[in-house]
């Protein structure tokens, strides 16, 4: 049975009918796996267009189409061991870019832990104490909270676990003097960049 | 002779004439509250004398030329159906239940609210809300108290930018993509009675701070934002909006502009406003933004006053004072080759940003900055 559809749907900006594919498929014994390999291509495409023939509306409609088609995939496909990443917005709802990239990672094989937006350190802290993660993506788009990131490396550095629980942060303030002023791993502005970043620092915390 | 203040010296700028010296402009919702002395956020922003007396003591404190007192983006929106939560360090909207899952009847049930704006426009007036009455209150105190020596900028997005705040940004601009009749829909709207009441809010705006500038926003001119189809669908309406403002304003008032971008589309906004003449400067954020300074000096400079040289997330934000006092002297030399140049960040400052270096742009600038 070919899945293949989902993917085009999803490219043409139709959730309400990729979830309708995606029942349909599954109901005739499709592979979940299957119909998630064409969701994860429609995410990786679209994360390739941006910046040229998409914007954010775009991207924002595909993975409208990769959520919805993945809430009804979530229970019925297999951990990849590829590597935790925790995840959360910063001291603000805004929440646009950190979903984008969680579904990202998602695509791409992470175990990956929401923790949400309205985050302070204390949020953060307790994620990693039990989601033990490998990364920990930072959305921040205000400054009001930034300095809640030196009670989070803090934390890491007294724990001992610094060199293998990495640090990025994204979002408006996902820039290089951040980064080395509150000394995170790195900072990432678009998807794709986000996205090699992870699978470059996960792997390092890995091997740590 | 009597000083030049930095009322006369903004209003030079922007004529495109060099003042004294280069204006400043600065502003934070959030220094401005911790310069308030109020206890918590959720007083202040209900409280105009703290707003007031914040925003002046922030003004006073740094020396600027050039500022505007706020709280958020979405006080004005209250009276159209915005919500907001107000925390112990921000106020934002609040997320909307269709945030991940696209409903079309939110916009059939705001369309049924803008039918009754055009029937009753009174209905609608933001200060029926008590933060924006309070806001209201607050500029008129800061515009007796400083609004002969400072130019207090205030302005309110277009139409299509009200819309998405009171609905959700990111929601519309998803929706849009997603149901094929909704740019139709939105466009109805946007054109009709929520045009008016934008025009309307802003020359309230404008009479609140006695006819010295009006301040329009270009944010959404950003090319990771919006493919260039929206950018001209949104530019088509911005120019209604701001030919109708120009229109209940009059012809003298300036119009000043702020660009919170990362990757500004500076030449699209210069192209479509800026050669046309229907604003008087263009402030982005640069550096630190996707546009860089030099790029701008060499493409405007010489056509429209610029306000930028201010990274307040990179240097102002997290550097010393002599990484300030290096970005600020540089900024001035880029801006000695413009029409007239102001410093300025890009948006709104970190209530964490250290003051030494804040203290650090007056002095670099009248030490480095003056023309005469």
């Amino acid at each position: 049975m070919e899945a293949g559809r989902v993917y085009e749907l999803a490219m043409e900006f139709k959730p309400f009918e990729v979830e309708n594919e995606v029942k349909r498929l599954l109901s005739l014994g499709v592979d979940a796996e299957q119909i998630l390999d064409q969701l994860r291509r429609a995410m990786m495409d679209a994360c390739d267009r941006y910046g040229g023939e998409f914007a954010l509306p775009q991207l924002s409609a595909v993975m409208a189409s990769f959520s919805m088609g993945y809430e009804l995939l979530k229970d019925k496909i297999r951990k990849t061991g590829k590597g935790r990443i925790l995840m959360g917005t910063l001291g603000s709802m805004h929440y646009i870019g950190k979903d984008i990239i969680k579904v990202l990672y998602i695509a791409d094989g992470f175990d990956v832990k929401d923790l949400g937006e309205n985050l302070m350190a204390e949020n953060f802290i307790k994620g990693i104490r039990e989601f033990n993660p490998h990364l920990v993506g930072i959305s921040a788009f205000l400054t009001n909270a930034i300095f809640e990131l030196q009670e989070i490396i803090g934390f890491l550095e007294r724990n001992n676990l610094r060199k293998r629980v990495k640090v990025i942060i994204g979002g408006v303030q996902g820039n290089p003097h951040v980064a080395e002023r509150f000394h995170l791993d790195g900072w990432a502005h678009d998807p794709r960049r986000a996205l090699e970043l992870a699978n470059r620092l996960v792997s390092e915390a890995a091997r740590a | 002779m009597s000083e030049t203040t930095g009322l006369d010296r903004a209003l030079t700028y922007l004529r495109g004439e060099k003042p004294d010296k280069m204006p400043i402009w600065l502003e934070s919702v959030y220094l401005a509250w911790k310069y308030s002395g109020t206890p918590t956020l959720k007083e202040y922003v209900h409280d105009p004398k703290a707003i007031a007396l914040g925003h002046i003591n922030v003004a006073e404190r740094f020396r600027v030329d050039i500022t505007g007192v706020n709280t958020d983006q979405w006080v004005m929106y209250e009276v159209l159906g915005a919500e907001v939560e107000i925390l112990d360090h921000v106020v934002q909207a609040k997320i909307p239940p269709w945030r991940y899952r696209p409903d079309h009847k939110v916009y059939e049930m705001f369309s049924e609210k803008v039918e009754r704006i055009e029937a009753n426009l009174k209905e609608f007036d933001p200060r029926r809300c008590r933060r924006a009455q309070a806001i209201f209150e607050a500029w008129e105190i800061v515009a007796e108290k400083i609004g002969r020596r400072v130019l207090l900028r205030q302005g309110i997005l277009g139409p299509a930018a009200t819309l998405a705040l009171t609905i959700g940004m990111t929601e519309v601009m998803r929706d849009v993509m997603i149901f094929p009749d909704l740019m139709g829909t939105l466009t109805k709207m946007v054109r009709g009675p929520l045009m008016d009441w934008t025009v309307d809010v802003a020359f309230k705006m404008v009479e609140a701070v006695d006819f010295t500038n009006f301040c329009m926003g270009f944010s959404g001119y950003d090319r990771s934002l919006l493919n260039p189809e929206l950018r001209r669908w949104l530019a088509e309406l911005d120019l209604e909006y701001l030919k109708k403002v120009r229109e209940r304003i009059g012809g003298d008032v300036p119009i000043t502009t702020h660009v919170c971008s990362w990757d500004p589309d500076l030449d699209f906004i210069y192209e479509n406003f800026g050669r046309p003449r229907l604003v008087n400067e263009l402030q982005f954020y640069a550096p630190g933004s996707t546009y860089p300074l030099e790029r701008a000096v060499e493409r405007f400079g010489g056509k429209i006053p610029l306000c930028a040289g201010i990274d307040h997330l990179g240097p102002l934000f997290t550097g010393t004072e002599d990484e300030v006092e290096a970005m600020v002297k540089h900024s001035i030399e880029l801006g000695r080759k413009c029409v007239s140049f102001a410093l300025g960040p890009g948006c709104g400052l970190s209530p964490n940003t250290p003051e030494q270096n804040l203290l650090k742009i007056a002095e670099v600038r009248d030490k480095c900055g003056r023309y005469r």
